[in-house]
């Protein structure tokens, strides 16, 4: 299978021992528990859970954005302690700067770098190309659909030549059709250009077409239930007899939220 | 057919917004007691069509019965489920639930019941003294169903109602609608983007063109009920109508 030619044995993401508790007034919420988490360079790792199960918060501790109660987390070695640019982050609502055409958006992270003009136009227009808006380089945000507005967040991302891609719901509020379009995309996009990625949904149908891995959490606490290789030819067929069998069993694993 | 057995009909609609001709000439009916759904593309005009079946705006042409008569939402007992979560964030659960209840003027004790009924339905009974702003996305769409069911309205019309709700919760949820669809006999207008949702919903699947909008094709779907969704047959229905609206 081409995926498991492509996963280098490199750990990108350590997660040890992983807990986070949140407090208030009624007393400690526990969210994510004890968390052994191992992601390899070029992996496609999807995080896959019932709503509310914690997933974004896990995102947000890969990111750096919060701290864990517990346990360690490395990504290259390095310990976690801050958000950085080695760690793009696509989340569910874009959070593009309305001010900024497509172009600003996307070379913002380099310009903040210091990286100069001609140098960081070159990459940005290199990922615009990519994520398919080439001829909307001075469009805003507000001219955009939604699926438009998400390749923005997606080049974004890629602009900082992260090592580590953080997907949260990126396709969440699209509407189903705008949804495969944009899986199919996402998925010739980390074909052409591979990184590390670690993708949360709630969507079964967009776990099983896009993961190498995906891994099960259970109902808040969120804890690993259980893994799956998903070892289908890419690019995968929604309806096909493996796919299908695949999104059933997990399916039928999830956790009950009700 | 006799005319009483059509609930809904729908004669040359059309909808312009200026110059933008968004519905052109749509004629259909729907019977009582129907499951229909309707799928497009994304940006087909899909919502305004319900909009214009609840007089949400004004048709720029044609006409739209129900029960023979023009539609009137005193007369006709019409939910509507949209999109949004339409929760009023000022009343709890409970009496966002009762809402369409106490206008229709119904004694306490029945809305009681009723409300009790329905929040178990869609499992928000430990929740009703809760207010919108404490509840999750998918719990507030959740309350939103069950108040357009509390009314046991005899017109069910849904925009993409569990469009972003997680998959075990939209099956769930999806099974309770055909469950209380049968029991009930409403009739249902169910908007969607979701190819295989209409597939395992419809009694018929009513395929939009892009805009300007018409009809491009009208499927009866008679799969045996419980549908698989990974039988051949619903496989290539899906395969089917997913071929008649691809664009992406």
């Amino acid at each position: 299978m081409e995926h498991t030619r492509n996963i280098e044995n490199k750990a990108i993401i350590r997660c040890e021992g992983v807990s986070k508790e949140f407090k208030s007034k009624n007393g400690t919420i526990e969210v994510i528990s004890d968390i052994d988490l191992t992601v390899r360079e070029n992996e496609f790792v999807v995080l896959f859970g019932p709503g509310q199960c914690g997933k974004t918060t896990l995102i947000n501790l890969l990111a750096g954005l919060d701290m864990p109660t517990k346990g360690n987390i490395y990504v290259n070695d390095v310990p976690v302690t801050s958000p950085g640019p080695d760690r793009g982050v696509v989340y569910q609502k874009t959070a593009l700067f309305p001010w900024l055409t497509v172009m600003g958006n996307v070379e913002y992270g380099p310009k903040v770098r210091g990286v100069k003009k001609s140098e960081r136009r070159k990459i940005a227009q290199h990922y615009i190309d990519l994520v398919g808006l080439t001829g909307f380089e001075n469009a805003y945000p507000i001219k955009l659909s939604g699926g438009m507005r998400q390749r923005v967040g997606i080049a974004r991302a890629y602009a900082n030549n992260p090592v580590l891609m953080l997907m949260d719901e990126p396709f969440g509020h699209l509407d189903a059709q705008t949804r495969y379009m944009m899986e199919e995309e996402l998925q010739r996009i980390w074909q052409s250009e591979k990184r590390t990625v670690v993708f949360v949904t709630n969507n079964i149908e967009e776990a099983v077409y896009l993961a190498d891995r995906i891994v099960l959490l259970t109902n808040r606490p969120a804890r690993i239930k259980k893994e799956y290789i998903i070892d289908l030819p890419r690019p995968r067929d929604y309806v096909s007899s493996k796919f299908l069998k695949y999104r059933s069993e997990i399916t039928a694993a999830m956790d009950k939220t009700l | 057919m006799s005319n009483n057995d059509v609930k809904v009909k729908v004669t040359n609609l059309t909808k312009c917004f200026g110059d933008l001709k968004v519905l052109d000439n749509v004629s259909f009916e729907v019977k009582e007691g129907d499951f229909l759904c309707i799928v497009g593309p994304t940006g087909c005009g899909k919502t305004t069509f319900l909009n214009s079946l609840t007089k949400l705006y004004d048709i720029t042409s044609g006409e739209i019965l129900v029960n023979g008569e023009p539609v009137d939402l005193k007369k006709h007992n019409i939910a509507y489920i949209f999109q949004e979560y339409s929760t009023m964030p000022w009343l709890t659960v409970e009496e966002n639930i009762s809402f369409g209840l106490q206008i229709k003027g119904f004694s306490k004790e029945t809305i009681k019941e009723k409300v009790e009924n329905v929040a178990k339905l869609v499992g928000l009974e430990q929740y009703l003294d809760y207010y919108p702003g404490q509840l999750s996305a998918s719990m507030l769409q959740r309350v939103v169903i069950a108040r357009a069911f509390a009314v046991e309205p005899e017109l069910l019309l849904m925009d993409e109602p569990y469009g972003q709700l997680d998959i075990e919760l939209r099956f769930r949820l999806e099974d309770e609608l055909l469950n209380l669809w049968e029991k009930t006999g409403t009739t249902v207008i169910f908007i969607t983007h979701n190819i295989e949702e209409a597939v395992y919903l419809g009694e018929r699947i009513l395929v939009l063109t892009n805009k300007p909008t018409h009809i491009k094709e009208e499927i009866i779907n008679d799969l045996p009920r419980p549908r698989d969704i990974t039988h051949p047959d619903f496989v290539a229905l899906r395969n089917r109508v997913t071929d008649l609206i691809k664009w992406w």
